[in-house]
């Protein structure tokens, strides 16, 4: 059960298309989790569509449909019968490596955590740095001990966490599986694992962020030292 | 490089022109266009016509359906207009070869191609992928919460949307057409309309809240 879910308009500018590659990773992790989510997700996107359905018509070019016919006989035709125990053809492999959530998040998500190149980063915490399309975002998994604490941080901008295994209380508040955290930048954040088991994390965050504890900028995982 | 250049500018562009571009009439003149601009019932039909038999005809008719609307929707996301008949026409590709995946009982014929017309101007115009969901592997096993869209006949409903949205306010249209058309997060609505975010989440919230609303009292009337 999911206690804690985006905001509407986090849901609204994913489902629009407008949310920033690296937050979508976060929304599209949670929601895979929460049937709720994916429900309004779609509630939106039923709305996208009518939008689209409504607009006015722009003329195509005179043989726009004979091209894309073309193209897609061609596409048709590329897939040698050697190749087709292999999967889609090499275009349409692409595609799906992209729209796919990043390969550590699969991993962590199907319980193999093994697989991942986890970095120590002090007693308490590993990490990993996953690939995003904009290099103002970071996107990391982190894996706190059970038990441990996160060193006090404060927050510039938008900083998301996703909850993949485990739990953490941060404040007042239990975060399990899938639950959605956005933090506040008002708040310090001290999140802390359940003792039970280790906790994973996806958290995705603008860089530029502000430390509020001397010991904090020493082991801080999202200080580049 | 280039090209990226052409597209800033060609967005500015745009959105100069879209903000002394009046917005969409009210009352009958509205509701004409909306209806105007329906898709046909048909298009489920045609989707899984493509589907399962390839049936060429069939996709000529979700072609002349879709394709100058996706045009318009690339044009209005800042796209010119080589680029936005050439994203149409990948997006028409990828309607084609992607069909069999098309499930009409989670989605209207024209919410599945926005999805993909959506995904292709992200890929393009903003160069970013799109993380697409995988629900089967996680949450098929567990129940679904009710939604006015999880039938199939509530499903035909979402066909109707477009009769609702002339009861939004210019307001509420306005907002809704920047997020949909424009491809504007919350913050850049807010900053265009020199509104506070906080009104700007409201006022959507609202409008979409509204077009919900509207739907579900339809959904009763016809089940009474």
């Amino acid at each position: 059960m999911i206690h804690h879910r985006p905001p509407h308009d986090i849901l609204v500018d994913y489902a629009t298309g407008a949310l920033a590659q690296p937050l979508a990773i976060a929304v599209a992790t949670h929601a895979e989790l929460c049937p709720e989510s994916l429900a309004e997700i779609a509630d939106i996107e039923a709305v996208g569509g009518v939008m689209l359905a409504s607009l006015e018509p722009v003329k195509m070019s005179e043989n726009a449909l004979d091209r894309v016919m073309a193209l897609v006989g061609e596409m048709d035709n590329r897939i040698p019968d050697t190749e087709i125990d292999a999967g889609p053809d090499i275009s349409m492999r692409d595609e799906i490596r992209k729209s796919a959530l990043p390969p550590a998040i699969r991993a962590t998500l199907d319980g193999k955590t093994d697989t991942i190149a986890w970095q120590r980063r002090g007693p308490v915490i590993e990490s990993t740095v996953l690939d995003c399309d904009l290099d103002n975002y970071e996107v990391r998994l982190f894996r706190i001990k059970a038990g441990k604490t996160v060193p006090q941080h404060t927050h510039e901008g938008l900083e998301i966490t996703v909850c993949l295994t485990g739990g953490y209380t941060d404040g007042r508040d239990r975060y399990a599986r899938g639950d959605f955290q956005v933090a506040d930048p008002m708040v310090n954040h001290q999140p802390v694992a359940d003792n039970d088991e280790h906790c994973i994390v996806l958290t995705v965050f603008e860089k530029d962020i502000r430390l509020t504890s001397p010991l904090g900028r020493l082991i801080n995982p999202f200080v580049r030292l | 490089m280039a090209t990226l250049q052409t597209l800033n500018c060609s967005a500015k562009l745009f959105y100069r022109r879209s903000s002394v571009r009046p917005l969409p009439l009210r009352g009958d003149a509205a509701r004409q266009g909306w209806r105007r601009s329906v898709t046909s019932p048909d298009a489920e039909r045609l989707l899984i016509a493509v589907a399962q038999h390839r049936d060429d005809q069939a996709f000529a008719n979700l072609f002349s359906e879709f394709a100058p609307r996706i045009k318009a929707f690339m044009l209005k996301g800042g796209a010119d207009g080589a680029v936005a008949e050439e994203l149409a026409q990948e997006t028409m590709v990828q309607v084609w070869r992607r069909a069999s995946s098309y499930d009409p009982v989670k989605a209207s014929a024209s919410t599945w191609i926005f999805t993909i017309a959506r995904n292709k101007r992200i890929d393009r115009l903003r160069r970013e992928s799109r993380p697409t969901l995988d629900p089967e592997l996680y949450v098929s096993s567990q129940p679904q919460p009710t939604s006015p869209f999880d039938t199939v006949e509530a499903h035909q409903k979402k066909a109707l949307l477009h009769q609702f949205v002339a009861h939004l306010s210019t307001e509420q249209i306005e907002v809704v057409e920047k997020a949909f058309y424009q491809d504007k997060p919350h913050s850049a609505i807010a900053e265009d309309l020199d509104l506070p975010l906080g009104t700007v989440k409201s006022r959507i919230r609202l409008a979409l809240g509204r077009l919900r609303m509207l739907i579900e009292k339809q959904g009763m009337e016809e089940n009474s």
